[in-house]
């Protein structure tokens, strides 16, 4: 999975046939733990993790890419036109944020495609919406099948 | 009558406050600390309960008894094969789910248990409401809300298990429901059990799934070959029978049927409210554990503390030493001093008086350095110390918590190197062990405070310290590479570390560790401090007749002796002779210069050395062997006497190529 901060996902299933799944499988992170990235430290190697039950834990970012994961959320800045459909999942910004947005007509599961990245553009079904770099960090999105 | 007597084992999860209790029940003064791994080793105390001798015995932290570490394994082997008569398992209030993986794994294991939940405070202030009694009818124990640092609940604790110490009728086994084809295969393998007798005390079952989960017996049974060998066999056949039925490893079964039921009695046993996540813990990492903010905040704060260690410790350290002085002269005007012999009156005064004085002035600034250390340790910064650093040191192939060690190091490399055992792997444990020797710890502040102060200007001297810190970052680096590219430590591992909450230090928790740390100073410096600065002293007055620390005594002949080794790296004979004296211990170097440049050291001192040669002289006391329990605790924790070869030898030849550089690149430049 990508390696980007406020990302979410919900773990498959771990292999306890290495020693870091055998540690996480002891530690209670098992398939159908939810995990959120809270922080990507500098230059990206070591990221910390929220546990669904509210531990944090360091760990590397190759190790995490190496799980078995279900994304389920993911700053919408991450991403690029894919031709996928994604929903607005929440906003990561204050009261003024989310106003702007409902302003713009973009609204908490809304659906939508990706069809530009510079800036952001997002086809929903009645209009394309622009977004910039710095707001598309705080819309977070899930990914639909 | 006869107090009988018990054993009770605290065992738990790391970080879930074991050795807070501990203290707590035995009012035993043990170090604690806000990250994960403080009890590193099975530690025992006592304490009585109405007619009850309690031998209390603090487990290392284990997420379970299925060991994917170390001390994980030192935990199992201890249930399994020396059953204590009570377990007490404590439960973190703030995240039950993650703590009742091991309860419900020890609560199978059919040795009496009882249940703390602790840091209920904490709880109660994160909005989280926990229903005791449904933790209880689950738990089929005792279950006891506390908060071991402030002492509530304890004596409930204490209650709760002397009634079932007096009645355990109504202590169950909780059920723990699993696939069939894995309780069929934990049944039929219990039942082969009878034939090897494993301790009445433990649960058949629960035997039977370690025994299931590891492919290893016990050690130390009393049965035949034939037995055995069927054993292994049947261990074999059921393990790959539901392996191959669950499509996963045994191990992950396990596990997940223990959380399934932890996850549910955390949603029956806590309150709907919704949990407040850490507000302050947030804001603090936001600048803390910035992308960008972190490294250059934690280099600050590394560099405040060693100003405010400077600034408060100096004038403390001056005053102490000033009455040592003003002793010295108080003795020799008294009409018994006149009355002793002059050698005898050298030795008292120059020699002990001066030697050891000198040494004991420094006393405030290893109590400030130590306060500071715990205020890191408990507030809960190292642990993302470890995180900020993690980066760093995965570039010589360990992991931010490697760091911690390291860190750690910088206090006393002793406790620093016994704690690499919590480091997962022994590539990690190896490489931490031999670069912890590079650490400016706490004895070699003292010297190089020492040195500056006499040789340097007053507003020089920090910085030449602080450049030595520097230095010794820079060193555990370079050796650090060195190693990975020898490869000598083997391969790396993966790196997972619970980053606590913050928490305020309370004053008992850093007073009680910087205590310890005096205590342990004071240990030394009234035992082999002094019996090295005797020692020096009779080297620099023998034989008898000869000037006192003069080349002629013993004391310059061992160091004329040696002087063709130390003379391109600018060191004379009475330096030589503290550096030999500084193997048992940095203190020594200071108590043994005082003796051997007699009275007015400083004044001494500053007319024979040139500050390069000072220089030159603190690098290497910075670089080479730390001390002699420091080579103990490297042959004990590594167990080869070719590492404790390789970090002796690793010290001194890098002590002296450095010193050869300082030196001679010093004297190129034009420095004296």
């Amino acid at each position: 999975m990508k390696i980007v901060e406020n990302a979410e996902c919900i773990i498959q299933s771990v292999k306890a046939d290495d020693k870091f799944g055998e540690r996480l499988v002891q530690m209670g992170v098992l398939s159908g733990s939810h995990l959120k990235i809270i922080r990507v430290g500098f230059r990206g190697s070591t990221i910390e993790v929220m546990i669904d039950q509210g531990q944090s834990m360091a760990l590397r970012s190759k190790e995490m890419e190496m799980l078995d994961c279900k994304l389920i959320a993911i700053p919408l800045s991450a991403l690029s036109p894919d031709k996928k459909k994604y929903k607005i999942r929440n906003f990561t910004g204050g009261h003024g944020f989310i106003q702007k947005m409902k302003d713009r007509k973009i609204n908490i599961s809304d659906t939508f495609e990706i069809t530009n990245d510079h800036p952001f553009e997002l086809k929903t079904k009645h209009a394309t919406i622009a977004v910039g770099r710095g707001e598309a960090e705080k819309i977070i999105v899930e990914p639909l099948n | 009558m006869a107090k009988k007597k018990l054993t009770v084992a605290i065992c738990s999860i790391p970080n879930t406050g074991k050795s807070t209790l501990f203290n707590k029940l035995t009012g035993a003064h043990q170090a604690v600390g806000n990250w994960p791994g403080v009890s590193v080793e099975k530690k025992t105390g006592h304490f009585a309960l109405n007619g009850y001798e309690i031998t209390l015995i603090d487990l290392p932290g284990a997420y379970s008894i299925t060991p994917t570490s170390l001390e994980e394994t030192v935990v199992r082997d201890y249930l399994l094969k020396t059953p204590p008569d009570f377990i007490i398992n404590i439960i973190d209030a703030r995240n039950m789910y993650r703590s009742l993986g091991l309860t419900l794994q020890l609560a199978q294991s059919g040795i009496p248990m009882i249940v703390s939940v602790n840091m209920m405070d904490e709880a109660r202030r994160a909005g989280v409401d926990i229903h005791i009694n449904i933790l209880q009818n689950h738990l089929g124990c005792p279950v006891v809300p506390i908060v071991a640092r402030t002492g509530e609940g304890v004596k409930n604790l204490k209650n709760a298990l002397l009634e079932t110490i007096r009645d355990p009728s109504t202590l169950r086994i909780p059920y723990l429901s699993r696939p069939p084809v894995v309780e069929d295969a934990i049944v039929a393998l219990a039942k082969k059990l009878d034939k090897i007798n494993p301790d009445p005390a433990l649960n058949k079952i629960f035997v039977a799934e370690r025994l299931l989960e590891s492919g290893e017996l016990p050690k130390g049974l009393s049965v035949d070959e034939e037995t055995l060998k069927d054993i292994v066999k049947e261990v074999k056949t059921l393990r790959s029978r539901t392996e191959s039925s669950m499509g996963e490893m045994l191990p992950t079964t396990c596990a997940q049927c223990r959380f399934n039921s932890a996850r549910g009695l955390v949603n029956e046993a806590t309150s709907e409210t919704i949990k407040v996540p850490d507000k302050i813990t947030d804001a603090l990492d936001s600048v803390l554990l910035n992308k960008y903010a972190g490294l250059p905040v934690f280099f600050i704060i590394m560099f405040l503390l060693f100003q405010g260690i400077y600034a408060l410790g100096t004038p403390m350290q001056n005053i102490v030493g000033d009455f040592f002085i003003y002793l010295q002269d108080a003795i020799r005007n008294t009409p018994v001093f006149e009355s002793l012999p002059k050698f005898f009156g050298s030795f008292l005064i120059d020699g002990l008086l001066n030697g050891v004085g000198i040494v004991i002035s420094f006393f405030p600034l290893i109590a400030i350095f130590f306060i500071f250390m715990s205020l890191i340790e408990d507030s809960g910064y190292m642990a993302r110390a470890a995180f900020l650093l993690d980066r760093l040191m995965h570039t010589l192939g360990l992991d931010g918590k490697a760091f911690i060690n390291i860190l750690l190091g910088f206090g006393c490399n002793v406790p620093a190197i016994m704690g690499t055992r919590i480091l997962s792997g022994r590539h990690n444990r190896i490489m931490t062990m031999l670069l912890i020797p590079f650490t400016l710890c706490s004895a070699r502040f003292q010297v190089f405070v020492f040195l500056a102060a006499i040789l340097f200007a007053p507003s020089t001297a920090p910085w030449i310290v602080f450049a030595l810190y520097a230095l010794s970052f820079i060193m555990v680096f370079v050796v650090g590479f060195i190693l990975k590219l020898l490869k000598i430590a083997g391969k790396p591992e993966p790196f997972i570390m619970e980053i606590p909450p913050y928490r305020v230090p309370t004053a008992k928790t850093v007073s009680l560790r910087a205590w310890m740390e005096m205590k342990s100073f004071l240990y030394r410096a009234s035992t082999y401090i002094v019996a090295g600065v005797i020692i020096v002293w009779f080297l620099t007055n023998m034989p008898h007749g000869v000037e006192p620390g003069s080349i002629k005594t013993w004391a310059g002949q061992i160091g004329e002796f040696l002087q063709p080794v130390f003379h391109p790296i600018g060191i004379g004979w009475r330096e030589v002779i503290s550096l030999i004296f500084g193997f048992v211990a940095k203190e020594i170097v200071v108590g043994s210069m005082a003796v051997i440049y007699g009275t007015d050291t400083a004044h001494q001192i500053l007319t024979s050395i040139t500050p390069l040669q000072g220089l030159s002289f603190m690098v290497f006391i910075l670089l080479y062997t730390p001390c002699i329990a420091t080579i103990a605790a490297i042959k004990a924790e590594s167990g080869t006497w070719k590492i404790t070869g390789l970090s002796l030898i690793l010290g001194i030849a890098i002590a002296w190529i450095t010193a050869l550089i300082v030196y001679q690149g010093g004297l190129a430049l034009g420095f004296r």
